[in-house]
């Protein structure tokens, strides 16, 4: 009775069955099973939202005489360096740095083209500047861990998913203990309800959704339908989470951050949860969170606490990934929502300026202790040569967000994955990966 | 000409259909109008009916304009109409130019930098598209109206189970038989039905939990951090919270030693209780104009705010509410009732005054005198003010940014131009009045942030006494500057180097009233009343408004641009009527019930694979959010999952305390805190359906049990307290959870002692049927397949109490689940309590129960 549908839907189609956002006419024939634990690549974002001012971190930048001042500790400090990476004297860039610096690539001077949070954000995290993108996590997980109970996780940020697929939004794992096994009681491990009667229960709703499926449905009703299926299939796995949990004292305590409306964060709390995730075999992809960036007034009052939190949380990351032997699977992508302006305003703060930068790290990736792209003294985006990375001006290219993830895309297998979802990024590809290439 | 409404409904019932039917949209979606022919002259068409339309295209489409510097190839010259026609036909000729992707840009879509200029069916949107099917000698915008197709296949749903659905949403009931009955005889009866609906406590928890949805308000409740300093403003929250007063002493009587330690404290709770009030007053704003029939535009008109017993207090209205009786102190009502009232009870800084200040803040000791705050509805509440708040740099563009998108459905940061000169923000020589990258956005936004200027940081009003500018714009030489490095001159109220107060492009003198000028500017605005429809139409369809597809790439772009020119064209219907009934919100709610976009319950349309996208979001089907959720639970069996009163819900505030509002629960379950999490999930995740799970587990159980023992729970009502501790009173029985309020029985057909046998199989089937009907909405026959396998169920969990001869416990929960009930009256002797509480376990986890 349905019409023969177009190429291009076949192909949507085709996709989303395998994704796990098929509506009924397609998914009818499917069979569901709980999948195998996530064993493979993993994938996570650290949003910096409100716009990092990477002149005091990644692409630090001293003042310039006779311009008004860009940076407050360039007053009395340099430049400092690790391997071949430049840092700021700033917050606790220079643990990090010395620690990490083999298992970075800084890709400075990428212009997000605007100065609107939301586009921002959009660009960077989806690698377009117009709605409807999935982020980058989105596309990972989409591929690799479709059916899975939490397949792709959000702690806080930008995660679009395009249609490809759920995300699971946590803000505490620790506060959903009692969720991961319905059935049983957390503090005894007992059955709350005869094991018979939940047998039963199932069995019934499986029935009751199949029989659905077979009723003539609205789209609407298809979606809800198919995402309650799959929620079902896949939650087995929650068990899994629950049995790896620590008690809830040795779950990470909150941090207080001490600008000037200081604030508890659980940004660490938060990556222990992406990580025991991972660790479960739920998921593939995570994003991460850190709010504060912007600096209107007192730029610096700001972002030195929260660069520095946010170098001791990621210090912690790699320590508790190593701990539950996941640092070998894991691509960290580091990020904000643009830079901030090369001069402090009135209140002593910097505004919203388009160039930031990216960290890209894993755990002594070939690629690392490189940089990728550069600015000016004043932070202007300077171009590259497309092939060589090298600094071109008469016939090189500004880095935009969208060139970064094309890379990403390309370094993580997804490119052509996301060309049949439809979510194409049209610039030339920039070998960012490319150990042999560097622009400083 | 009908309305789209209008067509799709009538057609519907004008044969009298009761129940769910089929109806043919196609043919009643006629063209709007008919082509004149391509012979009609261009040029003459433009000047005479275009013209006007591309206008607002000037602000980026002029030589030199944003568009043009970020390559746009349709660049316009103001006021010439030729060379603009023949802009506009150079610009269709492009190989990769056609009637779609222009239609689609002036109407937000196809990645326009400028957002929408003219809503899909628009009389711009019509011209535009009629000046294409001459320039192209075609005829292919369609009239200008949404894809005609785009209802086709229709099926509404029965009038009974659209009054069911939105009586459980508006007010937590079901309809009685009666009630269904009327309403199925016509389209009037069932929307005199729905108006019946939209009062009680329930309603107005739906109109709080909507409004919030979108303004985030309660963020304030949830963490957020709370900044509002009364004590440093207002001398009565001062006198309020004195400590003198709360601290122990050889005065202090033994009962009011016991009292206090039976609270928090007693400033605290009175600060809770007044943070509490003003963290809730624009929400009970809106609640109030709705639940009062009041025009709507009183929301940012209304010449008061609303205030509970202590915020009335501190707003020097202690009189409306009746002097606080020791014993009533701790009343959790205190804090969620209302009154309409006026602010007169900030300190006035500009005369005498004395304050204190330690490392905790400032207190007002004593002031000369008070001034009576300028109000506006929502936008001078101190939450909306707090919510947004300035800062010296940002300067009310917060406020503007989010008054222009939530009451007039302007996004300024999606109309902002995607791609910006780095030069134009290393400008220095104040960009946003004059560098054409940031005018084109500030022009709008900068005047409706000037218009707050009257409110600092956290919403008070004037804080330094005479304005609220910033110091360091007044006072450079405070921060290192030059004193004459400012263009503050005493008396300001308002930037100098800004854009004057005002709105589209008009500017207010007014200094004191300049929040109410631009309240009243706004509701004037017909884009007011569209933009109310979008602000309701989460609450009510379930779903965010659409937003106009940008990337023509996009594989479902089509489909996108139907579905958001379909929803654009019945928001601008459902407007219109707004207008038409004075703006009253009631009114609207039922239009937008009464719509195919709430009703429809299926399509019979042979290409359904193909339009799966474009009918995402319409009609039943929705995930039920944990508010509406319980609220289906209060309609069905008259409590919620782990139901309390008197419980801490923030603060020390009290009030009706359930798992999916105050638990983990409620973020698990796809719910928002208005704070880290804003966006509802709405689709259930592995993680959502073990909380329904949970829910089922833990509350059917307790259904049952309550339910077969209705016979004495009016008695336990009348004969329990709380576990609140302060209202501890062994003479009392402790009810931790809150028995639920009467409702028509849900075992009406079956007792206790009624055990599957086949002499009453007839009768456990029919309480089966009525079961899933009342709790799915769903009727079935006795012979359905769903019916044999819930007898399945109820008998093997009836044959397995019986082979075990273990029947006195039927929770497992442990007795302080249901401890309101005696042990002997809990007793389940034939074990069919629990039998039948794994049937409710079962249908609590149907789909037709999570969803509606």
């Amino acid at each position: 009775m349905y019409r023969d549908i177009t190429r291009r839907g076949l192909l949507r189609n085709a996709l989303i069955a395998t994704s796990g956002f098929a509506f009924g006419g397609v998914a009818g024939s499917r069979v569901y099973a709980a999948p195998a634990s996530y064993k493979g690549k993993l994938l996570v974002t650290l949003q910096l939202n409100g716009g990092a001012d990477v002149t005091c971190f990644c692409d630090p930048k001293e003042n310039t005489p006779g311009e008004p001042d860009i940076n407050h500790w360039a007053d009395t400090a340099g430049t400092m360096t690790k391997g071949k990476i430049s840092y700021a004297p700033f917050a606790q860039n220079q643990k990090f740095f010395n620690k990490y610096y083999k298992q970075m690539m800084v890709v400075n001077g990428v212009d997000a083209q605007t100065n609107s949070h939301s586009t921002g954000i959009l660009y960077n995290w989806s690698g377009r500047n117009a709605v409807g993108a999935p982020s980058i996590t989105a596309l990972h997980a989409a591929k690799r861990s479709p059916q899975h109970a939490m397949g792709y996780t959000t702690f806080g940020g930008y995660s679009q998913t395009g249609n490809l697929l759920r995300f699971t939004r946590v803000n505490d794992l620790n506060a959903i203990r009692s969720l991961l096994n319905p059935t049983v009681n957390p503090w005894d491990g007992g059955n709350t309800r005869p094991t018979n009667e939940t047998r039963l229960v199932e069995s019934y709703v499986d029935d009751s959704l199949k029989q659905l499926k077979s009723s003539g449905l609205s789209p609407r009703q298809m979606a809800t339908v198919e995402a309650y299926t799959q929620a079902r299939n896949s939650r087995q796995g929650l068990a899994n989470l629950f049995d790896i949990m620590p008690s809830a004292d040795d779950m990470v305590p909150d941090d207080y951050v001490a600008t000037p409306m200081g604030w508890n964060s659980d940004l660490k709390r938060r990556m222990q949860g992406a990580l025991l995730i991972f660790k479960a075999g739920l998921g593939s992809a995570a994003d991460l969170e850190l709010g504060g960036f912007d600096s209107h007034d007192a730029n610096d009052g700001w972002q030195d606490p929260l660069l520095s939190h946010t170098t001791e949380a990621i210090d912690f990351f790699w320590s508790y990934a190593q701990e539950l032997g996941l640092a070998n699977r894991i691509t960290l992508l580091i990020g904000s929502d643009f830079g901030r302006t090369n001069f402090y305003n009135d209140a002593d703060g910097k505004d919203h300026w388009p160039i930031g930068s990216y960290i890209v790290m894993e755990k002594n990736p070939v690629w690392g202790n490189r940089v990728v792209g550069h600015t000016d003294e004043l932070h202007n985006a300077l171009k590259v040569n497309p092939k060589t990375l090298m600094p071109d001006q008469s016939k090189g290219v500004n880095i935009l967000p969208s060139h970064v993830h094309l890379a990403l895309r390309q370094y993580l297998g997804l490119e052509g994955f996301a060309n049949e979802a439809g979510f194409r990024l049209d610039v030339e590809s920039l070998p960012l990966f490319d150990r042999s290439r560097s622009t400083i | 000409m009908k309305t789209m409404v209008e067509r799709v409904l009538k057609s519907s019932h004008m044969l009298g259909l009761a129940r769910t039917r089929q109806v043919p949209i196609m043919a009643l979606c006629a063209s709007l109008w008919t082509m004149t022919g391509s012979a009609q002259d261009g040029e003459a068409f433009f000047a005479s009916d275009v013209s006007p339309h591309v206008e607002p295209c000037f602000a980026c489409h002029l030589d030199g304009g944003v568009a043009d510097n970020s390559g746009a190839r349709l660049v316009f010259r103001d006021g010439a109409d030729s060379f603009n026609y023949n802009a506009m036909a150079d610009f269709y000729a492009h190989s990769d130019v056609d009637q779609t992707l222009i239609l689609a840009k002036i109407s937000g879509g196809a990645g326009h930098g400028g957002a929408q200029i003219h809503a899909s069916g628009s009389s711009g949107y019509k011209a535009i598209g009629k000046l294409l099917d001459i320039i192209s000698g075609n005829n292919n915008s369609g009239g200008g109206s949404v894809d005609q197709d785009f209802w086709r296949g229709l099926v509404l749903e029965s009038r009974e189970r659209t009054l069911r659905r939105a009586a459980i949403m508006l007010a937590g009931k079901l309809p009685t038989a009666g009630q269904l009955k009327n309403a199925a005889k016509s389209e009037l009866n069932l929307r005199a039905a729905l108006l019946r609906f939209m009062k009680g406590a329930q309603f107005h928890d739906f109109l709080i939990t909507g409004a919030n949805d979108r303004i985030h308000t309660d963020g304030f409740n949830n963490g957020m951090s709370f900044e509002f300093g009364f004590e440093g403003v207002y001398q009565e929250a001062n006198l309020a919270r004195n400590l003198e007063r709360c601290e122990w002493g050889p005065d202090v009587s033994r009962q009011r030693q016991i009292q206090q330690a039976r609270s928090l404290s007693e400033c605290n709770y009175r600060e809770a209780v007044y943070n509490y009030g003003v963290i809730r007053e624009p929400l009970e704003l809106i609640a109030h104009v709705v639940e009062r029939n009041l025009p709507y535009k009183q929301i940012l008109t209304g010449n008061y705010t609303m205030a509970n017993r202590y915020t009335a207090n501190i707003y020097g209205a202690k009189k409306l509410f009746s002097p606080v009786n020791p014993e009533e102190e701790y009343d959790p009502s205190a804090a969620v009732k209302y009154k309409k009232v006026r602010d007169k009870g900030q300190a006035d800084f500009s005369g005498d005054f004395e304050s204190q200040c330690d490392e905790s803040g400032c207190w007002v000791k004593k002031v000369d005198g008070t001034i009576s705050r300028p109000h506006a509805g929502v936008l001078t509440t101190h939450a909306w003010l707090a919510r947004y708040p300035t800062t010296d740099t940002n300067r009310n563009r917060a406020r503007a940014r989010w008054t222009l998108y939530h009451f007039l459905g302007i996004d300024i940061e999606r109309s902002a131009p995607r791609t910006q000169d780095p030069d134009a923000l290393a400008d220095t020589n104040n960009p946003t009045m004059n560098n054409a990258a940031c005018t084109v956005c500030h022009e709008r936004m900068d005047p409706v942030a000037g218009a707050y200027q009257n409110f600092s940081e956290f919403g008070k009003y004037r804080d330094s006494g005479s304005d609220s500018l910033a110091d360091a714009y007044k006072f450079p030489e405070w921060f290192g500057g030059d004193p004459d490095d400012t263009p503050y001159q005493q008396g300001d109220v308002w930037y100098r180097d800004m854009r004057q107060p005002g709105i589209n492009g008009k500017t207010t003198g007014k200094k004191h009233g300049s929040a109410a000028w631009l309240g009243q500017q706004i509701v004037n605005d017909p884009r007011f009343a569209k933009a109310t429809v979008a602000f309701w139409w989460p609450a009510i369809m379930g779903a965010n408004p659409l937003t106009a597809p940008e990337s023509t790439t996009d594989v479902d772009y089509q489909q996108q641009l139907n579905a958001y020119n379909a929803q654009q064209e019945l928001m601008d219907e459902l407007a219109q009527k707004f207008r038409s009934n004075n703006f009253k919100a009631k009114q609207l709610f039922a239009d937008m019930i009464m719509s195919p976009w709430f009703r429809a319950e299926g399509f019979d349309s042979e290409d359904l694979n193909e339009r799966m996208v474009e009918l995402a979001s319409v009609g039943s089907g929705r995930l039920l959010s944990p508010e509406e959720l319980d609220r289906k639970a209060f309609a069905i069996f008259g409590t919620r999952w782990n139901e309390r009163s008197s419980q801490m819900v923030s603060g020390s505030v009290s009030g009706d305390w359930t798992q999916l509002r105050y638990g983990d629960e409620r973020i698990a379950y796809g719910g928002i805190d208005s704070f880290g999490v804003t966006e509802r999930a709405r689709e259930l995740t592995a993680l959502m359906s073990n909380v329904a799970a949970r829910q089922a587990v833990e509350f059917a159980c307790r259904v049952a049990v309550w339910d077969f023992n209705r016979n004495v729970l009016k008695a336990i009502r009348n004969d329990c307290s709380t576990d609140d501790w302060w209202e501890f009173d062994w003479n009392r029985k402790v009810c931790q959870l809150q028995p639920p309020e009467p409702r028509p029985a849900l075992f009406n057909k079956v007792s206790k002692t009624t055990t599957p046998s086949e002499a009453n199989r007839a009768k456990i089937e029919t309480q089966i049927v009525l079961l899933y009907d009342k709790m799915l909405g769903r009727e079935i026959s006795r012979n359905a397949l769903e019916v044999k396998q819930l007898y399945d169920l109820l008998e093997s969990r009836y044959q397995e109490s019986k082979d075990q001869g273990w029947v006195d416990n039927p929770c497992w929960l442990g007795s302080e689940k249901y401890d309101s009930l005696s042990w002997e009256q809990a007793n389940d002797p034939q074990g069919m309590v629990a039998a039948w509480s794994g049937v409710v376990r079962a249908l609590m986890n149907h789909y037709w129960y999570l969803h509606d």
